[in-house]
This record gives C-alpha cells, structure tokens and sequence, in this order.
C-alpha cells in the first residue's frame, strides 16, 4: 500500500487511539506513524 | 488450599469457606470493550504484586486485516521480545511466524471475528517476562509463545494491529491465584 493510499483508506478523523475505556483522536505524530505502519505491512501468507 | 466441595441447601458458610472461594483459581481483574476503529488499546493497571501468572482473554473482535496482533507491555519499550507460532490458513499448510528480536510479541491472529488466550508470567516482577497463547479468527488458527528479555515490571499492556483497525470485542485480564 502507497503512502496516499493509506491516507485515503484512513483519514485522521477516522482512526483512534483507546487508554482503557478512554477513546481519542491520533496526534499528528501518532497519525503519521499509523499510516507509515500501514505502508510497510506485509500481508500474511 | 483445597478446592472445596460443593454446598447442600441449608448449610451455613464459614468464613474459612466463603474466603476460599472468594480466592478462586483465575480472579477477574479488569476489561475493556474496543472501540470503533481504533489502532491500539492501552490496558493499564492490570499487573501487580497480587499475582504472578496472568490470562489475557481477547474476544470478538473484528479487525480490518487479516494479520497478526501486536502486544508489547508498558514497562519493556526496547526490542527485548522474541517468539514463535505456527499457523494455518484453513485448509493449508503449516507456515511460521517468529522473531529473534523485536518491540512486541505477535500473539493473535486478526479477523473478523478474532480471539485469543494467552497466559503472561511474571510481567510485574523484576525477571524475564514469558508466555504462551493460542488463537483463531474466520481463516486462522495460531499458536506459539514467547520471551521477553526486559526484565524492567509492567502494569500494563498495548494491544495494537499490525495493519489496520480494531473494532468491538473485549479485551479482559485474570489474575493466577499464588496460593
């Protein structure tokens, strides 16, 4: 998956983050890193 | 201590019964319910001094990938995590997923719906952490274990996909009795 895929597939506003039972927005630090995490995953076998 | 015999209607407890049952073989400690589309959960203060053994119990939840779970504990940040597992694409052969070296253990396999057991020992002592799991979603099935080099205590837990998100489903934590 390309970079503006992974965008596309997940917008900022679209994705969260969970402490507990607490569910927030991503930073734009944790944004960035979930959409490079998607870039480079593998898919399994 | 010993497992008690079952009770007969009418007769009165004692509290030497009553504790001992109280203090069960597997306690509940703490669960959450996953939210929609999240990335990763944060279990926190779920590891103590009260027990030594744990069982994470991940069930019903729907992910976006079929790919593994991530689970790293709070308390070992470092690339300390090594493991192994065996899985199965339903209907194919064996394949294997194992690290020497890495930021988390890949405990579960993900899908829709996903779940998997895994007992954790010694994540709040100052000792090497290890574990076993077993896990299956609608197209795999998984197991293995792992070990965990940081000896550094852990509270707590995140569970994070390794692409994608995680939807509903429950996330809970029981505690081995020492005693």
């Amino acid at each position: 998956m390309t970079y503006e895929e992974a965008v596309a597939m997940y917008p900022h506003d679209a994705v969260f983050i969970q402490v507990d039972d607490l569910v927030r927005p991503m930073t734009p630090a944790e944004y960035e890193a979930f959409i490079q995490q998607q870039v480079d995953a593998v898919p399994l076998a | 201590m010993t497992v008690s015999t079952a009770t007969t209607s009418g007769q009165v407890l004692t509290s030497a019964y009553v504790n001992n049952n109280i203090n069960s073989g597997l306690t509940y400690i703490t669960s959450s319910t996953v939210g929609t589309a999240v990335s990763s959960v944060v279990v926190s203060s779920c590891f103590s001094s009260t027990y030594d053994s744990y069982q994470i119990v991940v069930r019903g939840v729907a992910a976006t990938n079929q790919d593994f779970f991530r689970l790293s504990l709070s308390g070992a940040t470092g690339a300390s995590y090594s493991y192994g597992s065996s899985y199965y694409a339903y209907g194919s052969a064996i394949a294997s997923d194992t690290s020497a070296s890495n930021n988390f253990w890949r405990p579960g396999i993900m899908g829709t719906p996903s779940s998997f057991v895994m007992d954790i020992h010694s994540p709040f002592l100052a000792a090497r952490t290890t574990m076993q799991f077993s896990s299956s979603s609608d197209a795999y099935s998984v197991f293995g274990g792992g070990n965990n080099t940081d000896t550094t205590s852990s509270t707590g837990f995140t569970l994070t996909p390794s692409a994608g998100t995680l939807t509903g489903g429950t996330i809970s934590v029981y505690g081995y009795r020492k005693v």
